[in-house]
Parts: structure tokens; C-alpha cells; sequence
């Protein structure tokens, strides 16, 4: 645990702190270049001055695209495939994947490329990890202890509260907290499998529409300028759906519960009782400094690391949340985090592979910015209504990760409305004139990563728990065909009936 | 030494011919036992025989297993029976002798805990019945304990298959105890005459 904290604070250090490697220049706060959002809450797009777009997505070509589309294609398969050998080499295969695109990009591109790789580490991959990082630490000092009866009426609280929840503390995070507590309070009853099933849909998927905290695609788009608070206007179709399904899900469980042998409770309730609250605390920490750093986004000037703007208002969020990460470490007894199984290795396999995934997305990003100009034109034009986006977005997201799926349609958005603008200006534009858009790729990346159990990462976690706890969860097409399929997809052409 | 076996084929309505059976069994005042073929998982009826069945619109065909000594008896008394004896009596369509039965189990556990009540289960196996095929995996790998997000192995699995062969009434009671446990799948049993 030390030896990782130590690996994980060093990297920090050498990216942002190390004066050797950071030559540092303050700009002045009021910069002409910095676009200034038109919401409290947002932080200008891409930190700071917009570097200017280069020719780089009309130059590159269409399979420059491959590393990335085989680094998602190796998420999404090994782990069914070669579950041992994925286990034991992903950090390999991930790196593998980054260097065949990194090295020839270099040769070829020499500075440009180097920027270009700068910037995507800075400005997304640390960001990015540093949230995973501190939600995860933070949420998993906190243990939720007890069982309940395992009733309908108990399950859909609990999962009413985790679909809450993984707004505020992200659906990892919800997932982790609750998944226990609701295989405890059902341990007696034979039919549960459903229970789980609509767990993933809920607490590990919908349920983190509502800030960027919810879903790491939403925290992307709130690195690229999308405003803290903006993603509340998908409340209706959040509500929509989560209110259909905790209705379903009531109807299901109701149905099982009257056939179930209630003799075979003999599991003994014991109230629910939180241990490790002070954590709750932590979290409001987080939102708080994430707050802060759009709000100040544009007055306390930038810093120039290694020649890419960063706002120092993104670097003081980044040191609020380490710094409740490890006050979350210290103050946390150990035995709570014990009884959580909590251990490095999953925010471990998020930074291995998102090292990778961020490094082989920059042609794909490039591109796509590059709108109508690029070799991904044909996308680009042929995805043209909101309803086209949140089902583009959606499919991708079942069987892709869906925070590089966002970005790419976000992108393909940006190139598609604002081809040539820089990104913090087209971002500026798009959050308002174009809410419908963002609000169907939001929607999609998010809802739709429920639909296998590849399509979001909490989705496995869950599985894996469940069916060490004696539950017999369905294979990957069994779970796409007698559930996703049936419930979730006739929800999402009611979505897109009403709002897209 | 072991009961002796048939499938009976009844005609008649579902409730009549169970009534008609267990006031049979409890006039005689003896232990006999037996089965409705579709509730004790018992393959009866191909899709063929169930379509014929629609076809005809006739009364549900019913698949009983019971052992021969109240076969016997009930055929016995059936031929004993006057036509206005009863207002429905149940007609016997068919009847073949029972050589043995079978079925195949699987399962798959992730967890130790479960892992060892199915070793327990499956040691239970009664006497007459015999276990082929059985070639159970069990895997222990330490690196891969904890909770993991993309790339999901278990650090203990316990992964199996086999088929059931004996008597049939200690095939249906041992199928029902094996299909009551969560994790273990079992199909329906094969009746051979």
C-alpha cells in the first residue's frame, strides 16, 4: 500500500511540481485568449490560453486510429477471453499499444508529437487520475455495516440511495459501498441474480448522470471546459430512466420475493450502521475543490509545464484532492478498509490503462477535431441529430470504455459545429447552443455503459463480488439477452422518443 | 433389494389422477411412492407428442413414474372397476419398465465457501447412483485476490460437470438436491427402458 502511494505521489511530483523539469510563467489572470464560460462552475476549456489548432487532424491518417481501437478492443475482450493472462500482463499490453503509436507519431512529428503527448498527460491523463484516485480512497474508507430483510421495498432504498449517490462519490465508488450490504441482505433468498442485474444498471451506470464526479466521461467533458452544474440539465431523462427501472425493478422483486421460503431467513437482521462516515466529510472536500476550480478557473493566472498551459486553479484542485486522499488514509482505521477488501490494485489497472488509452486517443481526438477537414468525415457527417449521437455514443459505450467514447464524440461534436474555432471558444458555444447534442452524448456514454458488463468498469467489479458471494451471474450474453436487452433498450427508445 | 420402476401413462385430468393415486396408496395402508414425471424433472414428452396432444385437443396426458407393486395394484382395480364406479376415472395409456435413469449437472463457483457444499453434496451420492464423466477443475491463483475493475479474475474457482446414472427414485430425490443449490445446474433426466 505504502509502496504505491509513494509511486503515485512521485508521479505526481515529477509531472507537476519538479522545478527542473517546469519552467513556469505566470500569465496574467485576464488573458485576451482565455475564454471565460458563460456558467459559474466552469473551467475554461483546455486550462487557460488555447493553443492554437494545428494541421495535425487533416494530416493524419485514418489508421493511425488502430492503436486506439486495439487498446479498447483489449478491455473489452481479454478479460472474457484470457481472463488469467489479462489479469497477470494488461500493464504490458497497455504500454504496448501506447508506444506503437507513440513512437512512430515522434519520429514523424518530432515536437509536435512530444507537445501533443504533453499536453493529453497534463491536461486530461493526471487530472483524471488523481479524481479516480481520491474518490476511490476516500469512498472506500467508508463501510456500510449490517443486513437488512432483503424485501422489495428494502432493496429499492438501497438502491434508490445508490443511484443518488454515485453522482456525488462516482458510480465506482457507490458500487463499492452498496454492493455488499445488498448481497448480505438478500444472502437467504434464492432469487437474486435480478437484484444485481438492476444494481449495475442503477448505482454502477444511470446513476451517475447528475455532476463529473458521477462518471469518469463527464469529468472529461468537465476538463474540456463543460461546466460543473451543466450536466444537471439530463435530470429529466436521469429520472426517466432510473424511475422506470426502480419501478420494474419493484414489480421483479416483488413477484420472486412472494415465492421465496421465508423460513430460509435465518440470517439475523441487524440495522444498518456507517462506519468511516467522517469520510462523507472528504467527499464534500472534493466536490468542493472541483467547484473551485471552475470558478476560479480564469483568475488566478496558469503555469507553463513543459510548455503546456495548465490554470493553477486546476493545480490547486488537484492538491485539495490528494491532500483529502491522504488525510482520507490517515484518519481512516484500517480495519474499515479491511472489511472493505480495499486494496491499490483497481485505481492500479484505471492509471496502467488509461496511460495507455490517453496516449493512443490523440489521433482520434485529433482528427476528429478536425471535423468535415479529417479523415473521420464520414463520421462526422453521418452522425447529425442528438438522437443519432446518444445511440452513436450508446452502442460504442456498450462494448468500449466510456470515457474515450465521450471524448471521441465530444470531439467529433466540436469538429462537426465549430471546425477550425479553438477548443475553449467551440466548448463556450456548444454548452449552450448546442444542449440537446452534449445532452445526448452525456446520456448515452452514461446509460448505456450498463448495457454489457464491458461497457463500464464498476459493471465487472460488481459481477466479480457477486458471484464470490455465491450469486450465479449470467455470462456476458446472458446478461445482454435476458436483461439488457429486454429492459434497458425499450427505456432508451422511450428516451429518445421524449427528449432526443 | 432395489423398487422396480415404470412410466405410466395416464389420461385423464391432472387433479383426478393424483387423487385417484393417493387415496389408492393410502386405502392400501403400504409405503409406495411415485412421481409426476413433469414436476420431479423427468423428460417425458418429445415436442412431437406435445403437438399430437394439442392436435387432438384431447385430455392432458400425464407421464407417472411408480414403482411396479402399485402399478400392479392400480391396474388391478381398474379392471375391476365398473364403467358408473366412478364419474372420471383415469385410463392408463401406456406402461413401460424402467431400466435406469440419468442426468448431467454443471457448476461453476467462485467462492470457496460454496466451492466446499458442493464437494459436500456431490459426496453425498446415494449408493445405487454412480458419477461418470466427473473431472472437476479447482483453481487457486493468489494474484488475483481482491476486487478488480478491468480485468476481473478470481482468486479461487471450482468448475465441474458430470453424469448421474441409477435407479430413478434415487435419481429424482438426488437431481432435487443438487438443483437446489444455486450454483449447480442440472438438466432432466433420461429415462432408459
Amino acid at each position: 500500500m505504502k509502496r504505491a502511494l509513494v509511486v503515485f505521489l512521485a508521479l505526481m511530483a515529477v509531472m507537476y511540481l519538479a522545478p527542473a523539469a517546469v519552467s513556469i510563467g505566470f500569465a496574467a489572470g485576464n488573458d485576451t485568449a482565455t475564454v471565460e464560460s458563460p456558467e459559474a462552475g466552469a473551467p475554461a476549456a483546455h486550462n487557460g490560453a488555447p493553443e492554437p489548432e494545428s494541421a495535425l487532424g487533416q494530416e493524419l491518417p485514418l489508421w493511425t486510429v488502430l492503436p486506439f481501437a486495439g487498446i479498447l478492443l483489449s478491455i473489452a475482450l481479454f478479460p472474457l477471453a484470457a481472463p488469467h493472462f489479462w489479469h497477470r500482463h494488461f500493464p504490458k499490453i497497455s504500454a504496448a499499444w501506447a508506444l506503437i503509436f507513440a513512437l512512430p507519431f515522434l519520429f514523424v512529428y518530432k515536437g509536435e508529437a512530444l507537445h501533443e503527448i504533453l499536453h493529453i498527460y497534463i491536461v486530461d491523463y493526471i487530472p483524471f487520475i488523481i479524481l479516480l484516485w481520491a474518490l476511490f480512497v476516500i469512498s472506500g474508507g467508508i463501510y456500510v455495516k449490517g443486513a437488512l430483510k432483503g424485501s422489495p421495498a428494502v432493496n429499492c432504498v438501497i438502491m434508490l440511495i445508490g443511484t443518488i449517490l454515485a453522482s456525488w462519490i462516482g458510480t465506482t465508488g457507490a458500487s463499492m459501498l452498496l454492493i455488499r450490504p445488498i448481497i448480505r441482505s438478500n444472502a437467504w433468498r434464492k432469487n437474486k441474480v435480478h437484484t444485481v442485474v438492476f444494481f449495475i444498471f442503477l448505482v454502477s451506470n444511470i446513476g451517475g448522470t447528475l455532476t463529473p464526479l458521477g462518471d469518469p466521461p463527464l469529468f472529461l467533458g468537465f476538463l474540456h471546459g463543460v461546466p460543473f452544474f451543466w450536466t444537471m440539465k439530463i435530470l429529466p431523462e436521469m429520472l426517466t430512466a432510473a424511475g422506470i427501472l426502480l419501478a420494474l425493478y419493484f414489480i421483479i422483486d416483488s413477484f420472486y420475493y412472494r415465492r421465496e421460503d421465508k423460513s430460509a431467513m435465518t440470517m439475523e437482521k441487524s440495522a444498518i450502521s456507517i462506519e468511516g462516515g467522517v469520510n462523507f466529510l472528504l467527499l464534500g472536500g472534493v466536490v468542493c475543490g472541483v467547484l473551485f476550480s471552475g470558478l476560479y478557473q480564469t483568475k488566478l493566472g496558469e503555469l507553463n509545464i513543459l510548455g503546456v498551459h495548465q490554470n493553477t486553479a486546476n493545480l490547486i484542485k488537484d492538491a485539495i484532492l490528494i491532500f483529502m486522499g491522504l488525510l482520507s488514509l490517515w484518519i481512516t482505521k484500517k480495519e474499515i478498509r479491511k472489511a472493505n477488501e480495499f486494496s491499490w490494485f483497481p485505481i492500479m489497472e484505471v492509471a496502467y490503462l488509461f496511460a495507455g488509452i490517453f496516449m493512443t486517443i490523440i489521433p482520434a481526438l485529433a482528427i476528429l477535431k478536425a471535423g468535415e477537414h479529417g479523415a473521420l468525415a464520414f463520421l462526422v457527417k453521418a452522425v447529425e441529430t442528438p438522437a443519432h449521437y446518444f445511440w452513436a455514443t450508446g452502442t460504442l459505450s456498450s462494448f468500449l470504455d466510456n470515457a474515450p467514447t465521450y471524448l471521441t464524440f465530444f470531439n467529433s461534436q466540436l469538429g462537426k459545429f465549430y471546425s477550425g474555432m479553438p477548443e475553449a471558444a467551440a466548448v463556450a458555444k456548444l454548452i449552450v447552443d448546442k444542449v440537446p447534442y452534449l445532452a445526448a452524448v452525456s446520456a448515452g456514454a452514461v446509460f448505456m455503459g450498463a448495457n454489457t458488463y464491458i461497457g463500464n468498469a464498476p459493471n465487472f467489479m460488481v459481477k466479480s463480488i457477486a458471484e464470490e458471494s455465491g450469486i450465479a451471474m449470467p455470462s456476458f450474453f446472458g446478461y445482454m439477452f435476458k436483461y439488457s436487452i429486454p429492459i434497458l433498450i425499450p427505456i432508451f427508445i422511450i428516451l429518445t422518443l421524449i427528449f432526443f | 433389494m432395489a423398487k422396480q420402476y415404470s412410466e405410466v401413462v395416464f389420461e385423464g385430468h391432472h387433479g383426478n389422477i393424483r387423487g385417484f393415486i393417493e387415496g389408492f396408496i393410502a386405502g392400501s395402508g403400504k409405503e409406495m411412492s411415485f412421481f409426476f414425471s413433469d414436476r420431479a424433472g423427468v423428460k417425458a414428452e418429445t415436442i412431437s407428442d406435445i403437438i399430437k396432444e394439442w392436435i387432438s385437443l384431447s385430455n392432458k396426458i400425464h407421464h407417472v413414474i411408480m414403482e411396479s407393486e402399485l402399478l400392479n395394484s392400480i391396474k388391478k382395480s381398474l379392471e375391476n372397476l365398473d364403467e358408473s364406479d366412478v364419474l372420471s376415472r383415469p385410463s392408463i395409456k401406456s406402461v413401460k419398465a424402467i431400466k435406469a435413469a440419468s442426468f448431467r449437472f454443471k457448476f461453476a463457483t467462485y467462492g470457496k465457501k460454496y466451492g466446499d457444499e458442493i464437494k459436500n453434496l456431490l459426496d453425498k451420492l446415494p449408493g445405487g447412483l454412480s458419477m461418470k464423466d466427473y473431472a472437476p477443475v479447482e483453481k487457486v491463483n493468489e494474484d488475483a485476490k481482491g476486487v478488480e475493475l478491468y480485468s476481473p479474475a478470481h482468486d479461487y474457482s471450482f468448475e465441474g460437470s458430470g453424469v448421474i446414472t441409477g435407479p430413478v427414485d434415487e435419481a429424482i430425490a438426488f437431481r432435487k438436491a443438487l438443483d437446489d443449490h444455486p450454483l449447480v445446474d442440472v438438466t432432466v433426466i433420461d429415462l432408459e427402458f
